[in-house]
């Protein structure tokens, strides 16, 4: 049953459903029954006779794996062709945990173990199980039912051939696994003919690329030629590798290693995993051992999956048999009739998993197609080479890297020796399960008399560009051809695809192939298709895809951040909006609170430099405040902290009554201009201004571009890119971006740097009539007169801290002070003495101080004129620049 | 002498830094214009390369290389445009978009006016990451869509050849490129974060960018290594290639729904993090 059909709400009750059972049973924390560690493993040693009947015996090396929990079911594991116990310890633990007894060993000639190696034989390997099941049935740890001990015997490969045939001759056995291995050994190291036409003998083929791969791990780590096979079947492959054709005697040694010989006697339940990448033991011998089992009565189960001999081995399907072992050998469940087959990967669709209610064989109600192509000779070559290349064994080619090395193997092959027939695109969708088979005429060609054919026959499916061979590679013809030509029926190779519309289906033969011994004899062979192309199927009740989809977590993920994102983004924007309330509608009672209010403000900065030291002074309406101090007093920082763009360590700035935090709304009442223009170069000057008030967020015609325009007077310059103006031209334009939209509270850092006089006398004007229209200013500067003839009130700030504040006529000191210029300094200081004024000499040179004292400053310098000092020049007042140097405790003239 | 009108109160403020203003102050970079100009022009650039590269080969049968299949259809064109662009140019381009944002506008010393207007600083960043995104989706959007116009008038009117695989029908491709080029931008979203982080810690729009595509780097480099197993899930160019699927038979979403997630994982904490450190940044220069 396809999951997906289940209702959800069904689905929802279960969940719920586990949930609670969950939280009743295992409450957090508990361990789970399921993963109690503990059990142990112990090395045995088993012994078995050497042969039926013999006296001498062998030893076998095992290790018996027992659970925590005791009886418990036991398993028996055999291991694969070249492998020995050590292979199966992952495994073995794994069953171990889930609560199994596992005997694991190695076979005779394997490992440890003694003896000679039998290919599975009923006079060797298969007693030697039944020496373990003696075994197990002697283990206490080992459960019992009515006397008898429960035992299961699994294995792939090598392995599985030995389960079946143990499992058919031990009673004792309850259920058997059978992987990607055999049912007739014969069969399938020298398979029979695919087709052979009526009355004639089948004649055989010998599989050699995948024997010597085989014999290859037998005598791995051995120094005889025949390794540690038995001497009957090192002759067997001596005859056959070399090109020498099976005999009678030969057969039935392979049919004594061979399940086919006592299947009839099996009555445990038998579940077969076949492999669909496999060209040593094809899906047709899982076929022939599911109906030798049915025949015997025995409940078999047929699973085919994405794998084998040339596809990973048995790798994916330990899950099928975790559960094939829970419900029939810890339990006694009826076996399900379901066939379950894996369709792997085409070129344009995924792998599936596709269900059937029952196994139907190979041959199931499927398609028939046309085949296309005209009557082509094929030329077998003298001693079969070169031969055609269709894979090595173990090569997987289902991968990419599999297919391009495949298709890098082929590269050579001689195209003489094949003939291709190619399908019209098939018009609709069809799985292709089982063996298709198709009717070929074979003639004799050129020369080529009558005689004994080899051709291998393969199907491709081309999709688009890319041509993919299926899997289960080729199937080996030969026949007997007369001099007129035969007809045979071809089966290939069992194999499963997923057929989409739009592909076409080749069928190639070849004359060779380098996995078979073939034929050396030099011939030529006219081939054609003689009928349509059956494709068997299968009926599907289910199918279940999970390729190429999302993990249900990934998509949880996704949402969970979208969530996250979108709960982050809703935080940000309360606080924005809170923040952005006061903008919304700003209260015209504040403005009872003066534009300005500084207190203890300190900041230090990260290099530890005290910038802002306990800042504190008020700015009311109408003023124009300087504040006034040395290059890095501080005022510039402070001036950062009032609009918000530095927090301070300590203090507090107030504008209009509001807490000035980073964004506050307050701001837009205030327009800055803070150390030097900021402007996009690529703009016109009035471009940057618009998109500046654009940015603010308010109507245009609060903005008074007119008179900010005439304040920044640039004339026809307004129009051309910023980047070319002149450092006096961006301080004019950034000064008027500072009064866009008339702010009630301006704030100039160094306003007039790079300006020149006339238009610092003019700016003068400009920050007088603003304070006049009943707004507020302050500038900044190091420049004293600056300072000096702009404000109403000045601060004074000197290393971080202010060092005096009030109006400037306060801080400057009043006018009872003239500074006179003379030509004779010491003439006229002797002159004021006489006179009784009380002068000292000025830090210029050429000029005295005079305290008034009340006198009329024209009084003293006719006084001066009179003792005939010449009066260059005379100014009343100390002056701000005396105060401030003063106040610094400078030394030499400020700059 | 000017005579300004008394005060009066500040209207409504309808809305900070609106989008478009946004816009149009970054399209006005000529940074950002060539970065558009480039992805526009850049499927012309390749079809002239392979102009000047001679004819395609006679027979690309059985490529598993789009590179061998380029020439074979204007769909396939454009795919092979895509897989050229998608990886590290596109991770450049979110770089430099990106990594301009903050650091670009402190470096022209327009920052402060626009904290002082005053710009919110969650909106500001916000609003900015919206316009670089919106400008990144548009160049991606432009490019494949020059791409597609140049191979079709190259190529023909004939959809994406896959390799070793079937051709797909035009309208099929159109649609599939569309999504390849979503999928390319949601797989920029670890780039568009970090850039974003970068900008507001960093002093200058280079060193952001640069940031950027050393992490890149480092994180292509890291991948390279089979040792790291799983742990490689983690590195943000983990899925870089996931936009592929598309051009591919059959389209396997599961790589397409990691690099969404890894990307969206990404994007929240390294957005979350830079919208924290710029609130609280003293904002200087």
């Amino acid at each position: 049953m396809h999951h997906r059909a289940v209702p959800r709400s069904r689905w929802i009750r279960r969940a719920a459903a586990a949930a609670l059972a969950v939280a009743l049973v295992a409450p957090p924390g508990a361990p789970a029954q399921a993963s109690t560690g503990g059990g142990s493993v112990r090395q045995v040693t088993v012994t078995s006779p050497e042969s039926p009947g013999s006296a001498q015996r062998i030893r076998l090396d095992a290790d018996l794996y027992t659970p925590a929990s005791t009886p418990a079911p036991a398993v028996l594991l055999a291991h694969g062709f070249g492998q020995d116990k050590t292979a199966l310890a992952a495994q073995a633990r794994s069953l171990q945990r889930q609560g199994y007894v596992v005997l694991a060993y190695s076979a005779r000639g394997f490992g440890r173990s003694q003896g000679s190696i039998g290919l599975d034989s009923l006079d060797g390997e298969v007693p030697d199980a039944r020496s373990m099941i003696d075994l197990l049935a002697r283990t206490p740890a080992v459960e019992r039912r009515d006397d008898d001990p429960v035992v299961a015997v699994v294995g792939g490969s090598y392995g599985g051939a030995l389960a079946l045939m143990a499992g058919a001759t031990d009673p004792r056995v309850d259920t058997v696994v059978a992987a990607i291995t055999w049912n007739d050994l014969a069969d399938a190291l020298a398979p029979p003919s695919a087709g052979t036409p009526a009355g004639q003998p089948v004649l055989r083929d010998f599989k050699a690329g995948w024997a010597a791969r085989l014999f290859g791990a037998g005598i791995a780590g051995s120094a005889e030629p025949c390794g540690r096979f038995t001497a009957d079947f090192c002759s067997l492959y001596r005859r056959l590798v070399t090109g020498g054709t099976a005999t009678a005697a030969d057969l039935a040694l392979l049919r004594r290693s061979s399940p086919s010989t006592v299947l009839s006697r099996m009555t445990a339940p038998t579940l077969l995993l076949q492999g669909e990448q496999d060209r040593l033991f094809g899906l047709d011998q899982a076929d022939a051992n599911a109906r030798q089992l049915a025949a015997a009565g025995a409940p078999v189960q047929v699973r085919w999956f994405d794998g084998g001999h040339d596809g990973g081995g048995t790798a994916g399907t330990e899950g099928v048999l975790e559960a094939w072992l829970r419900d029939h050998l810890a339990a006694d469940r009826p076996v399900s009739s379901r066939f379950v087959l894996d369709v792997p990967a085409s070129a344009t669709a995924f792998p599936e998993q596709r269900t059937a209610a029952r196994y139907g064989g190979l041959t199931g109600r499927g398609t028939e197609v046309a085949l296309s192509g005209a009557a082509t000779a094929v030329v077998n070559p003298p001693g079969g080479l070169p031969a055609s290349i269709t894979g090595v064994p173990g090569l997987d080619a289902s991968g990419s890297l599999g297919r391009t090395a495949s298709r890098f193997l082929a590269a050579g092959n001689p195209a003489e020796e094949a003939a291709t027939f190619v399908s019209a695109p098939l018009p609709a969708p069809a799985l292709l399960a089982g063996a298709a088979s198709v009717p070929v005429r074979i003639e004799p060609a050129s020369g080529t008399g009558a005689g004994t054919a080899v051709l291998y026959a393969q199907l491709t499916v081309r999709t688009g560009d890319a041509e993919r061979a299926l899997p289960g590679g080729v199937a080996p013809v030969r026949l007997t051809v007369p001099a007129g030509g035969t007809a045979v029926r071809v089966a290939l190779p069992a194999t499963v695809w997923n057929l989409a519309p739009g592909d076409r289906i080749a069928l190639t033969l070849r004359t060779s192939d380098s996995q078979f011994t073939g034929s050396t004899t030099p011939a030529a062979w006219r081939v054609r298709p003689a009928g349509d192309l059956v494709l068997p199927s299968t009926a599907v009740v289910g199918a279940d895809r999970t390729a190429g989809l999302p993990a249900t977590g990934v998509l949880v993920g996704i949402v969970a951040a979208l969530l996250a994102a979108a709960l982050l983004l809703a935080v940000a924007a309360l606080r924005g909006r809170r923040h952005g309330r006061f903008a919304a509608v700003p209260e015209r009672e504040t403005d009872e609170a003066p534009p300005l209010v500084i207190e203890g403000l300190v900041k230090r900065f990260r290099s530890g430099f005290l910038a802002v030291d306990d800042v504190g002074f008020a700015v009311e309406r109408g003023q124009v405040l300087g504040l006034l101090g040395e290059n890095g007093a501080g005022k510039t920082t402070t001036l950062r902290m009032v609009t918000g763009l530095i927090r301070p360590d300590a203090g507090e700035v107030r504008l209009f009554g509001e807490p000035v935090v980073p964004g506050t709304p307050a701001l837009t009442r205030l327009g800055c201009f803070i150390e030097g223009p900021g402007f996009l170069p690529q703009l016109s000057g009035r471009r940057n201004l618009e998109l500046y008030w654009a940015a603010t967020g308010r109507p245009r015609h609060e903005a008074h571009f007119d008179e900010v325009l005439a304040v920044a007077d640039l004339g026809g310059a307004i129009r051309r890119p910023v980047r070319g103006y002149s450092q006096g031209m961006r301080q004019r334009l950034a000064i008027a971006q500072a009064m866009l939209g008339l702010p009630d509270l301006l704030v100039l850092d160094e306003p007039t740097n790079g300006l020149d006089p006339p238009q610092i006398t003019a700016l003068r004007g400009v920050l007088r009539a603003y304070a006049d229209s009943g707004r507020t200013v302050v500038v900044s500067s190091h420049l004293l007169a600056e300072v000096e003839q702009t404000c109403s009130h000045v601060v004074v700030m000197s290393h971080g801290r202010v060092v005096a504040a009030g109006t400037v006529a306060e801080v400057a000191g009043d006018g009872g002070e003239v500074v006179v210029h003379v030509d004779d300094r010491a003439a006229a200081l002797a002159a004021l003495r006489v006179a009784g004024v009380e002068a000292r000499a000025d830090r210029e040179e050429d000029a005295v101080r005079v305290d008034l004292a009340g006198r009329p400053p024209q009084q003293v310098a006719a006084l001066l004129v009179g003792a005939g000092v010449g009066v260059v020049g005379l100014s009343r007042g100390r002056g701000l620049e005396d105060a401030f140097l003063d106040l610094i405790g400078a030394t030499e003239p400020g700059a | 002498m000017t005579a300004f009108p008394p005060p009066v109160a500040p209207g409504r403020v309808r809305r900070v830094l609106p989008f478009r203003v946004e816009l149009a102050r970054q399209l006005s970079q000529w940074r950002v214009r060539i970065v558009l100009i480039l992805l526009a022009v850049l499927p012309v650039v390749v079809r002239v390369a392979l102009l000047v590269g001679g004819p395609p080969p006679s027979s690309s049968s059985g490529s598993t290389d789009l590179t061998a299949l380029a020439q074979a259809s204007g769909g396939t064109f454009a795919a092979f445009v895509l897989v050229l662009t998608g990886g590290f140019l596109a991770t450049l381009v979110a770089a430099l978009l990106f990594g301009d944002l903050i650091a670009g506008e402190a470096s022209r010393s327009t920052l402060k006016y626009l904290l002082t207007v005053p710009v919110p600083r969650l909106r500001l960043l916000g609003v900015k990451a919206g316009v670089a995104a919106v400008i990144l989706l548009a160049g991606l959007v432009a490019l494949t869509a020059v791409a597609l116009l140049v191979g079709v008038l190259s190529y023909g009117f004939e959809g994406i050849q896959v390799p070793g695989g079937p051709r797909l029908g035009l309208g099929d491709s159109v649609v599939r490129l569309g999504l390849t080029t979503l999928v390319a931008a949601a797989g920029l979203l670890w780039a568009a974060a970090l850039g974003t982080l970068l900008t507001v810690v960093a002093g200058s729009p280079l060193a952001a960018a640069g940031g950027v595509v050393l992490a890149s780097i480092l994180s292509r480099i890291l991948d390279q290594i089979p040792a790291l197993g799983d742990l490689r899930v983690a590195l943000p160019t983990h899925f870089s290639t996931a936009y592929r699927a598309f051009l591919e038979q059959p389209v396997d979403l599961a790589p397409v729904a990691s690099s969404v997630l890894s990307g969206l994982i990404w994007a929240v904490v390294l957005g979350a993090v830079a919208a924290w450190w710029f609130a609280r940044k003293d904002v200087s220069g």
